[in-house]
């Protein structure tokens, strides 16, 4: 037995007017005497003479329309109008995260202000700033300072002094001796002269070696600079010197730029050869002209 | 002490191309130099070091004489600064001038 408030009185299923037959087949349909208009014949629930109708009827409109043509013999017993079904609207902060299925928030069902109803943050983010990433499928968080546009590791050094009694036809290192600027502390400017890529800093760098070189006698062929890879040479710059070069005393720089795809453990090293010449040793100025540097590239 | 490049040269008798037959290199380990033969592609046999060591006065010699015409070469100017003098002193002059700058550094 139902204990409860009449089923026309639960909210979307409406009780219709019934209908006394006549002999026709088609019926207007009503609710307290007003044309109603039916969802569609399948939300129609119809008795007749004890027999719930199926099948052998269609809606138009307000009407309905039988399959055959019920007399004044028939009794209509009562006629019902199903809804989409029970609305129940949840209290305010009632619907909690367990109600919600996994994966049913989708982007369609987010509003942009999401992110425009927002705060703004006018500045940069600080390094600990979080944001989300699909990473492979998977949501995540990451720091700001993971992502942010950064050209380190950087590197600037100079000679610091004089490098003398440099060797004519031979590579010879460059002693960068003086750092201006070591962002991960990856140049080594006492022993080896060299900048090795920190551990998770692969990627391509940028490189400049400059030399402000003087020459070790009138005629020397040539004056290169070098960038050495782990030991090997892997791109230099050659100048051709000529005689007004050694009149004038004058240091020649003598740069090189070149971009490196690097891993980490890699060392970079600035060489330079003074190429032949007939007599006395080369020499490289510290001045101005003189220096190596180097810098991680974005992306 | 003479320069690795002039001994090499020497022991070979002939000139060579350090940009690819022979290749020197100086690592300058904390600032020392220490030059060192790190490529030998040449037919003839790698010197070692005592043959190296025994050609260390003819070496001097030669990159003393070296110098020596490194400096004339200098006096002597460049070929427009050689012509201007000729132009402006003649030709004896010049070449009185010349042979005064060998005079003054005369090789080994």
């Amino acid at each position: 037995m139902y204990i409860g408030r009449d089923v026309d009185n639960i909210s979307n299923v409406e009780k219709l007017d019934n209908i006394t037959f006549d002999g026709s087949a088609t019926y207007a349909l009503e609710k307290s005497s007003v044309a109603y208009t039916p969802s569609g014949a399948n939300n129609i629930l119809i008795s007749i003479d004890g027999v719930v109708q199926m099948g052998n009827f269609s809606v138009s409109t307000t009407n309905i329309v039988f399959d055959w043509s019920p007399t004044s013999s028939n009794t209509c017993d009562w006629i019902l109008h199903i809804g989409v079904g029970l609305i129940s609207t949840p209290a305010d902060s009632s619907v909690t995260a367990s109600k919600l299925g996994s994966l049913a928030v989708t982007g369609a069902k987010l509003n942009t202000d999401v992110i425009s109803a927002q705060t703004e943050l006018a500045v940069a983010p600080a390094d600990a700033d979080e944001f989300m990433v699909s990473d492979g499928g998977v949501l995540k968080r990451i720091d700001y300072s993971l992502i942010k546009a950064s050209n380190t590791p950087a590197f600037l050094v100079t000679l610091g002094s004089q490098q003398t009694s440099i060797s004519r036809s031979t590579q010879t290192k460059i002693t960068y001796a003086s750092e201006v600027i070591d962002s991960d502390n990856a140049f080594d400017s006492t022993t080896n002269y060299r900048f090795t890529v920190p551990a998770g800093e692969d990627g391509k760098y940028m490189f400049i070696v400059s030399a402000s070189a003087e020459m070790p006698s009138y005629d020397p062929q040539a004056i290169m600079t070098s960038l050495y890879v782990n030991g090997s040479q892997v791109a230099f710059h050659q100048y051709f010197a000529n005689e007004a070069d050694f009149q004038n005393d004058q240091p020649n720089q003598v740069p090189l730029v070149t971009i490196q795809d690097l891993s980490a453990s890699d060392y970079v090293e600035g060489f330079i050869n003074f190429y032949q010449g007939s007599g006395g040793t080369g020499q490289i100025e510290d001045d101005n002209g003189t220096f190596f540097q180097g810098f991680k590239l974005i992306g | 002490m003479a320069q690795l490049s002039t001994k090499i040269k020497l022991y070979l008798d002939r000139e060579v191309n350090f940009n690819k037959d022979v290749i020197l290199q100086d690592d300058m380990i904390s600032g020392v130099s220490n030059p060192y033969i790190k490529e030998w592609n040449v037919e003839e046999v790698q010197p070692t070091e005592e043959q190296l060591d025994a050609l260390e006065s003819q070496a001097e010699t030669l990159e003393n004489n070296n110098q020596v015409i490194a400096t004339r070469k200098k006096e002597y100017g460049t070929t427009a600064e050689q012509l201007e003098y000729i132009v402006e002193n003649g030709v004896s002059a010049f070449i009185e001038k010349q042979q005064q700058i060998k005079t003054d550094n005369p090789k080994e």
